[in-house]
């Protein structure tokens, strides 16, 4: 374990990648519901499926980016360690 | 983030790369491999141009070949905009369809072997989060078209009542500086959100691939293989979607953020135009 003014590196290396994943489960959860509810709208009108999947890819894109900023957070201070 | 020394993955050598390596002690290949985000971007437009003048040398009535597949793309893309805009969207469908095609070559750059995405390119800010600078330069150019958009259409007056939040009551016009604080910070968090989202995706996109392929290479060498097997191939069309879908995402919003602050048409002129 660095001691001193090191110790900075010890306390990034636990929560970083705790920090990523954190934001892995909080975004799965998030595009789960909204994968999951735009089967059910597929299922309610076939025809409409290709829109519904246009809609449904914008919206995973804004969800998946909170994620990905986190991501680049960790590689920031990853790069400190 | 390109410190290389300290960082374990290092990105993938790209031609300049390879150049430098090779004639370390010329200033003209230096200067290369400095800008070499510059000449990748200007690979991905020139490669629109050349396939743009391709396409319409003949202009022919009845498209054939690769004039029809431009046209498809064009036609596409416009009908689209148009979708979320209505008619009016003809005049911002070139702007959007330029920021679609161009982020989606340059994006799909980075999958070529020696080459790379210039949308991956950062540099250390003071503020601790990385400045990307490509992405940053296309996200403020996207806002400010939107902005100017908004002006031309509303006048200078309408833009300015719209940034207060359109007060009607007394009551709203008393909390209009709050609400012109918020618009502006909702447009500075708009360019933040676009250039962070692209950078992030095509970046995590490329550097997976890269730890791919060093992995892959070490595992290689240690079966005393030479180096032949692409491992990183599912990665490749992987980052094909997400390329794509990155570049639709980002013209997308544009697209929305235009709806949502143009001003909205007179009823009979919707009503003339939808017949």
């Amino acid at each position: 374990m660095p001691q001193g003014p090191e110790h900075y590196k010890a306390m990034l290396a636990i929560f970083l990648p705790l920090m990523v994943a954190a934001a892995a489960f909080g975004s799965a959860l998030g595009l789960g519901r909204a994968v999951s509810s735009a089967m059910e709208a597929t299922a309610r009108q076939p025809e409409a499926a290709i829109r519904i999947l246009i809609n449904m890819m914008a919206g995973c894109a804004l969800i998946e980016a909170l994620t990905i900023y986190t991501m680049i957070v960790a590689f920031t201070f990853g790069g400190k360690i | 983030m390109h410190s290389a020394a300290t960082h374990t993955t290092v990105e993938l050598p790209t031609l300049f790369h390879l150049l430098h390596e090779h004639f370390s002690h010329s200033a003209m290949v230096s200067w290369l491999f400095r800008w070499q985000n510059l000449w990748f971007s200007l690979v991905a437009m020139a490669g629109l141009v050349v396939l743009a003048y391709l396409g319409t040398r003949k202009k022919s009535l009845i498209p054939v070949g690769l004039q029809n597949g431009l046209e498809w793309i064009v036609d596409g893309f416009t009908q689209f905009v148009c979708s979320i805009l209505g008619p009016r969207g003809k005049d911002h469908a070139p702007f959007i369809g330029t920021l679609f095609l161009y982020i989606c070559v340059m994006n799909l750059l980075g999958l070529v072997p020696l080459m790379k995405s210039p949308v991956t390119s950062a540099v250390p800010s003071p503020f601790g989060m990385p400045v990307p600078l490509t992405t940053a330069p296309l996200a403020i150019c996207a806002v400010l078209y939107v902005n100017l958009a908004v002006l031309r259409a509303a006048g200078m007056t309408g833009y300015v009542y719209h940034m207060l939040g359109s007060p009607t009551h007394f009551i709203l016009w008393l909390v209009s500086p709050l609400i012109l604080a918020t618009h502006l910070l909702g447009e500075l968090s708009k360019v933040f959100s676009l250039s962070m989202r692209l950078f992030g995706n095509i970046f995590g996109e490329d550097m997976l691939i890269a730890v791919i392929v060093q992995q892959s290479a070490a595992l290689l060498r240690a079966l005393h293989w030479p180096p032949i097997l692409p491992l990183q191939l599912p990665f490749l069309f992987l980052g094909l979607l997400t390329g794509f879908i990155q570049a639709f995402v980002f013209s997308l919003l544009t697209t929305i953020y235009l709806a949502l602050m143009l001003p909205h048409e007179d009823y009979e002129a919707h009503a003339a135009h939808s017949r």
